[in-house]
């Protein structure tokens, strides 16, 4: 975010606490003292406008020093993408920092007060941010993985998740090892800072079984993008191969195609009208309804699904061809349903029944139907239709 | 040992499989397809045992079962091989045009007509597809796929598809083809 930006967002809150609240969070790393801030920005900030901050909960203090609220922290740093990704650099300074201190409590028996402040600051800082990096790390890998539209750059994107996983599980494991280990954590006797310990060692677990939970994640969602770049590799090339008729002579091809069976070998399926015995008697007629349609058997036998009565209509392809049919029809000047009851099959004329089914199945195939204008009702015998004109006035 | 299935879990199954165009039952198919795919998988081993049965066997790929009949007749090799060049060539020519091609991807036939456009390769390649113009083509692929259940038309309106898990199916001819690169040529493709 630029400066005009971070400008634009923290001039949401009130001129006088606005200053102090800006510096807080710009020298977040460390608590303060109010004469710090003086000293650093050269400017006073009111001693107001601090207790202001403290009582809406921005800053915390402890014997005077003051420093932002750990969720208070957190908010700023995600609204002025501070916080993106893990991160470590923070992690690795507050490492820094608790070592710094152990130091200054083991070396420094002036200062030992202050240093346990600081440690204990620091362990509950640690706790509070670790979990959220964790949290949005893995959400960092399902976005990129989910999002990035070029592979080569979703494969880049993973990897560097990958080693930023590893690194924070490094120090994950250097920051447990020093809560520990540490001669300060062992001998210290200080509850409170023992307490926030026993917490961040609970933390520590946590954050080490969801980075290894992550690591596997990302190891899966890598090795599923190098798979798929592979595999777009290999369909360009075969792409080629086939198109310079070298596809038999240079793949396995024919063994694969030995291999082939269910649901690559079955091109469609179709439905008929006709009585399925005439079918079985004229074989001939599946076969140019498939050649009229573009597919052949394949040199199989085609099987048969005998349907129940009140079983629900196939989404298939008629064997009687719904376009030749209205080729015809606009051919000729009956209306549709007079047009079919009089239309030449290779059974011979079609029966009232498969003429309605016929008529039915042409008014909602998507196709056709908006081809079709649909005029008044008329009368044939039992049936009430609506006639079709076969040369509409508003053809499409 | 065999367990009671839910009851019409297995006539469920079969009419879904055995029924239509669509063979295949996606993870993230449309409509009541993703619920009854998780009612397969609780009852996976039973249901292959009970259509065993009847003559079918249950096939799982990634994310996806289609049936395969045990009685069904062997097909004529050269069909078999036009088969295979045909299901390349279709899922060649949607990798190559559409980014991240695979399971879940969502897709818009309109800025694929715009990819496609004045592309002398996409041309001879939608050549054997009915329709006046690239367009009319490419919509009759398009609607051959979603018929056969490989993808399905998530938003009619945006004219947007989305490609179903049973994508794994003809994905899986793929990976099993390989390519005997000559010395000198590119990446070694197996």
């Amino acid at each position: 975010m630029g400066k005009t930006q971070e400008d634009a967002f923290f001039a949401v809150f009130m001129r006088g606490p606005r200053q102090a609240l800006r510096l807080f969070f710009k020298y977040r790393a460390r608590s303060l003292r109010a004469d710090d801030v003086a000293a650093l920005e050269q400017e006073r900030c009111d001693a107001v406008d601090i207790q202001r901050l403290q009582a809406a909960g921005f800053l915390e203090s402890d014997e005077g020093e003051l420093c932002l609220d750990p969720r208070a922290e957190r908010f700023l740093e995600d609204m002025l993408q501070a916080g993106d990704g893990p991160q470590l650099g923070w992690l690795r300074e507050q490492l820094e920092r608790l070592e710094r201190w152990t130091r200054v409590h083991q070396d420094k028996p002036e200062l030992r007060e202050r240093a346990a402040r600081e440690i204990g600051r620091i362990l509950r800082s640690c706790r509070t941010h670790l979990r959220a990096q964790v949290v949005d790390l893995q959400r960092a890998v399902d976005y990129d993985f989910r999002t990035e539209p070029q592979i080569e750059a979703k494969e880049l994107k993973l990897q560097w998740h990958l080693d930023s996983c590893q690194a924070l599980g490094d120090l994950v494991r250097t920051l447990g090892a020093t809560l520990r280990e540490d001669p300060f954590f062992v001998t210290t006797q200080d509850r409170e800072v023992l307490q926030r310990r026993e917490r961040l060692l609970a933390e520590l677990t946590r954050a080490h079984e969801s980075l290894i939970e992550a690591l596997q994640r990302i190891s899966d969602y890598l090795n599923r993008v190098r798979r798929d770049a592979a595999r777009i590799r290999k369909l360009l090339r075969l792409g080629d191969l086939i198109e310079r008729m070298e596809f038999t002579a240079r793949t396995n091809a024919l063994q694969v195609a030995d291999d082939l069976e269910g649901p690559a070998l079955r091109g469609m399926s179709i439905h008929s009208v006709l009585d399925p015995e005439r079918l079985d008697e004229h074989p001939d007629w599946v076969e140019r309804v498939l050649k009229r349609l573009g597919h052949r058997t394949g040199g199989r036998k085609a099987e048969r699904v005998i349907l129940p009565v009140d079983a629900e209509p196939l989404d298939a392809e008629p064997i009687i061809d719904p376009g030749e049919v209205l080729e015809a029809f606009r051919r000729q000047d009956k209306d549709l349903f007079a047009f079919l009851s009089v239309l030449e099959t290779e059974d011979g004329l079609l029966t009232v029944d498969q003429v309605v089914t016929l008529y039915c199945n042409l008014l909602s195939n998507e196709q056709a139907g908006g081809y079709l204008d649909i005029g008044p009702m008329k009368e044939a015998g039992a049936w009430a239709y609506a006639t079709v004109d076969p040369h509409p006035s508003n053809a499409h | 040992m065999p367990t009671e299935l839910p009851q019409g879990l297995l006539r469920e199954l079969f009419q879904r499989l055995t029924r239509g165009d669509n063979l295949f039952l996606s993870s993230n198919g449309p409509g009541s397809d993703a619920a009854l795919f998780n009612r397969v998988c609780a009852h996976e081993e039973t249901c292959r045992e009970r259509l065993l049965e009847l003559g079918y066997k249950l096939v799982q790929g990634d994310n996806h079962y289609c049936l395969v009949s045990l009685d069904e007749s062997p097909a004529a090799a050269d069909y078999k091989l036009e088969r295979l060049v045909e299901l390349v060539r279709q899922v060649s020519f949607l990798s190559r045009h559409i980014e991240n091609f695979g399971e879940g991807t969502f897709f818009s036939q309109t800025q694929l007509a715009a990819r496609i456009h004045a592309d002398p390769g996409a041309e001879r390649f939608l050549a054997a597809y009915k329709g006046e113009s690239n367009a009319d083509k490419l919509d009759d692929l398009l609607r051959g796929l979603e018929r056969r259940g490989y993808i399905d038309e998530a938003d009619a309106a945006r004219r947007e598809y989305k490609v179903l898990s049973a994508i794994h199916y003809l994905m899986g001819f793929i990976d099993r083809l390989q390519i005997n690169e000559e010395e000198g040529e590119g990446d070694a493709a197996s």
